[in-house]
């Protein structure tokens, strides 16, 4: 495993009034990968990436694979020019403050930083083989 | 020496070898390169599951993120690879990209590879299939195959070159001095092969060893065979010369009597020298040569069933002038394999022994002066018609006769008077009886008569009669004297039964010497009743 990072569960989160109440593991690891752009009730979905060390946590929590790998994932996408990887902020706090402007935002923060302006639709757990 | 064109054994052996090699080789190009075409299908296989393995993470985010661009680029790259004909990349998002070469193949099994997700490696999210190019696995399959036969062809030719020397200069090269020595070498020369350095402990020298002393042994043969058959000739020669030129006849009859063999000289000796021995074959022997051709035939009989030769004294048929009249015939039987059952024989001409014979006999038979028959065969003849006689014959007559006064005359004139009466004397008495009759001197002036066949006493009578008369005629022995003789007659008739001969003699002897008692001149008959009647003839003056 790669040097221990804070334990923290990482929360996935979408505006308040997004009109489903959670999301699989696997539909937020389509958002986030590009390969969908929509969310299951059909609405457009916006992810938002963050360059903050919760990054290579919540991206080896949902893929099982090191950040490293996700990076050289969207390096091989963008160079075809057809995609580019989620728009990235800089913390928590950037990623609450678009989440609770956007309807179709979808992000992820420090579960300790979840308050009721937003709607958490998945706990990332450790990611399990 | 005739000379053919010769196949050298080494040049067959290099065909052979060179056609057999060739076989091989194609046999083991072919396998080759059926196996190498399996080895390389598995090859392909395996390369393309490598190049799978290659671009399969790629292929998966392609898959994944609906990226024909990236999907696209995986094609291309496999396309780049010689093995790879066409290549699909199809998602469960709906992406369906295919790429090929513009060659033309045959339908094949190709790779399908599934792929999964990059980041949850359970969920299937597409397929990539690879074709592989069939000409590419044709191709180097070939190459090896061609490759391989090369290489064994070039091996196998080398090695047959090889043997090829080998055996030309160890095998061919003797076999073939050997066999050009052998082929101008005639039968029965001295001539030998020379030793083959190289070779006397093997089986070639052995060869030419073993051809050696055959052609010694055939020398031997040969020249032990020349001289045998020159010792034939010569002994056949001599056999032809004298069937040739022998004075008697030699021929060779079939079973039937036809002359089938004859030598020059049988002409002459059966009385035909005008008929060559070529006109003679074919002819019926024993009807053509002989007076009695049965008895000839006979004696083939005989031959045939005893198997022995057989001789017999034959008489040729009479022809004009031709003197030879008699043949001695010797005859045997031999089994021929060409004509079966056969005859062969020799006649030569015996007329003249048989003339001889004749006169000895007549000599022996006859009294030398007279020419009448001598006691001895008078005898014989005389018990010859009585041991033949069976009694129903008429009787026959027996005269004792002798000369009265011959004597004198002998005594008076000389014998050779004497002699010149009795030849005389005996004409008259031949003349007297019928040729049938016997007349014979017994010796002196003594003459005995036989009348052998229908005599009466009566015709006895009157042939003594005639004969007294007959020999009292004057008999003019020189110029100047004339001597007359008389005759005394005794008569025996044998009067049909049997009757001892010295009976006979006994009777005509007292007959007899009842006339000279009773004076000479006449004749006597003992009758019935034993007196003897004499009968008196006078003398006429």
């Amino acid at each position: 495993m790669a040097m221990p990072v804070a334990q923290a569960d990482v929360a996935v989160i979408a505006h308040i009034k997004s009109n489903f109440s959670s999301l699989t593991a696997k539909q937020v690891q389509d958002i986030f990968m590009g390969r969908t752009r929509i969310f299951p009730n059909g609405k457009f979905a916006l992810p938002i990436d963050q360059s903050s060390p919760l990054r290579a946590e919540f991206y080896e929590e949902l893929t099982g694979r090191p950040v490293e790998q996700i990076n050289a994932y969207w390096a091989r996408i963008m160079f075809t020019g057809q995609a580019s990887p989620p728009q990235r902020l800089p913390d928590d706090e950037a990623v609450l403050q678009t989440v609770r402007e956007n309807e179709g935002a979808i992000g992820y923060i420090d579960k300790t930083r979840v308050d009721g302006t937003i709607r958490v639709l998945l706990l990332v757990q450790p990611w399990k083989p | 020496m005739e000379t053919v064109k010769k196949h050298y054994l080494h040049h067959k052996l290099a065909k052979t070898v060179f056609w057999v090699a060739l076989l091989f080789s194609a046999i083991t190009s072919v396998l080759f390169f059926i196996t190498e075409l399996n080895r390389s299908n598995e090859k392909t296989l395996v390369m393309l599951n490598q190049l799978l393995d290659t671009v399969e993470s790629t292929a998966a985010i392609a898959a994944y993120s609906n990226n024909s661009t990236i999907g696209e680029d995986v094609l291309k790259g496999l396309l780049r690879n010689d093995i790879v004909h066409e290549a699909r990349l199809s998602s469960t998002q709906g992406l369906q990209l295919a790429k090929a070469k513009d060659t033309e193949v045959p339908w094949q099994a190709g790779v399908v590879r599934t792929l999964h997700s990059p980041f949850g490696e359970a969920e299937v999210i597409g397929s990539l299939a690879i074709t592989p190019e069939a000409q590419y696995n044709l191709l180097e399959a070939r190459h090896s195959a061609l490759l391989s036969g090369l290489n064994s062809s070039v091996l196998i030719g080398l090695t047959a070159l090889i043997v090829l020397l080998i055996v030309r200069s160890s095998l061919s090269l003797p076999l073939m001095k050997v066999s050009n020595t052998l082929h101008a070498i005639r039968v029965g020369e001295q001539e030998r092969l020379g030793p083959l350095p190289r070779n006397h402990d093997d089986e070639l020298g052995q060869l030419v060893e073993d051809i050696n002393r055959l052609l010694e042994t055939l020398q031997e043969k040969f020249s032990a065979e020349h001289g045998l058959r020159e010792e034939i000739e010569v002994i056949e020669r001599q056999l032809r010369n004298i069937f040739e030129t022998t004075s008697a006849g030699i021929f060779l009859l079939d079973a039937t009597g036809r002359l089938l063999t004859v030598n020059p000289a049988l002409g002459k000796v059966i009385a035909l020298p005008h008929l060559s021995p070529k006109e003679l074959l074919g002819q019926n022997f024993p009807e053509l040569v002989f007076a009695e051709p049965e008895l000839m035939r006979e004696l083939m009989a005989i031959a045939a069933s005893r198997n022995l030769s057989v001789v017999q004294d034959l008489r040729l048929k009479k022809r004009g002038d031709v003197s030879n009249n008699w043949v001695h015939c010797i005859l045997s039987r031999q089994t021929d394999a060409l004509h079966g059952v056969c005859f062969e024989g020799v006649v030569y001409d015996i007329t003249d022994r048989i003339v001889a014979e004749a006169s000895i006999r007549h000599e022996a038979d006859h009294d030398s002066l007279t020419a009448l028959f001598n006691r001895p065969a008078a005898e014989r003849l005389l018990a010859q018609l009585i041991g033949t006689r069976t009694g129903a014959e008429t009787p026959l007559a027996l005269f004792m006769l002798d000369l009265d006064f011959f004597k004198e005359i002998n005594d008076t004139y000389g014998h050779d008077a004497g002699d010149y009466v009795l030849v005389e004397v005996a004409a008259r008495l031949k003349n007297c009886v019928r040729a049938s009759d016997i007349a014979a001197r017994l010796g002196g002036d003594e003459f005995l008569i036989i009348l052998v066949d229908g005599v009466s006493a009566d015709y006895a009578r009157q042939i003594a009669k005639d004969i007294c008369i007959a020999v009292s005629m004057p008999i003019r022995i020189s110029p100047t004297v004339v001597v007359r003789l008389g005759a005394s007659i005794g008569i025996a008739i044998n009067g049909g039964q049997e009757q001892a001969i010295e009976q006979l003699y006994k009777v005509a002897d007292q007959a007899m010497y009842e006339v000279k008692r009773q004076g000479r001149h006449g004749f006597a008959m003992s009758l019935a009743d034993g007196n003897i009647v004499v009968e008196k003839i006078p003398i006429n003056g």
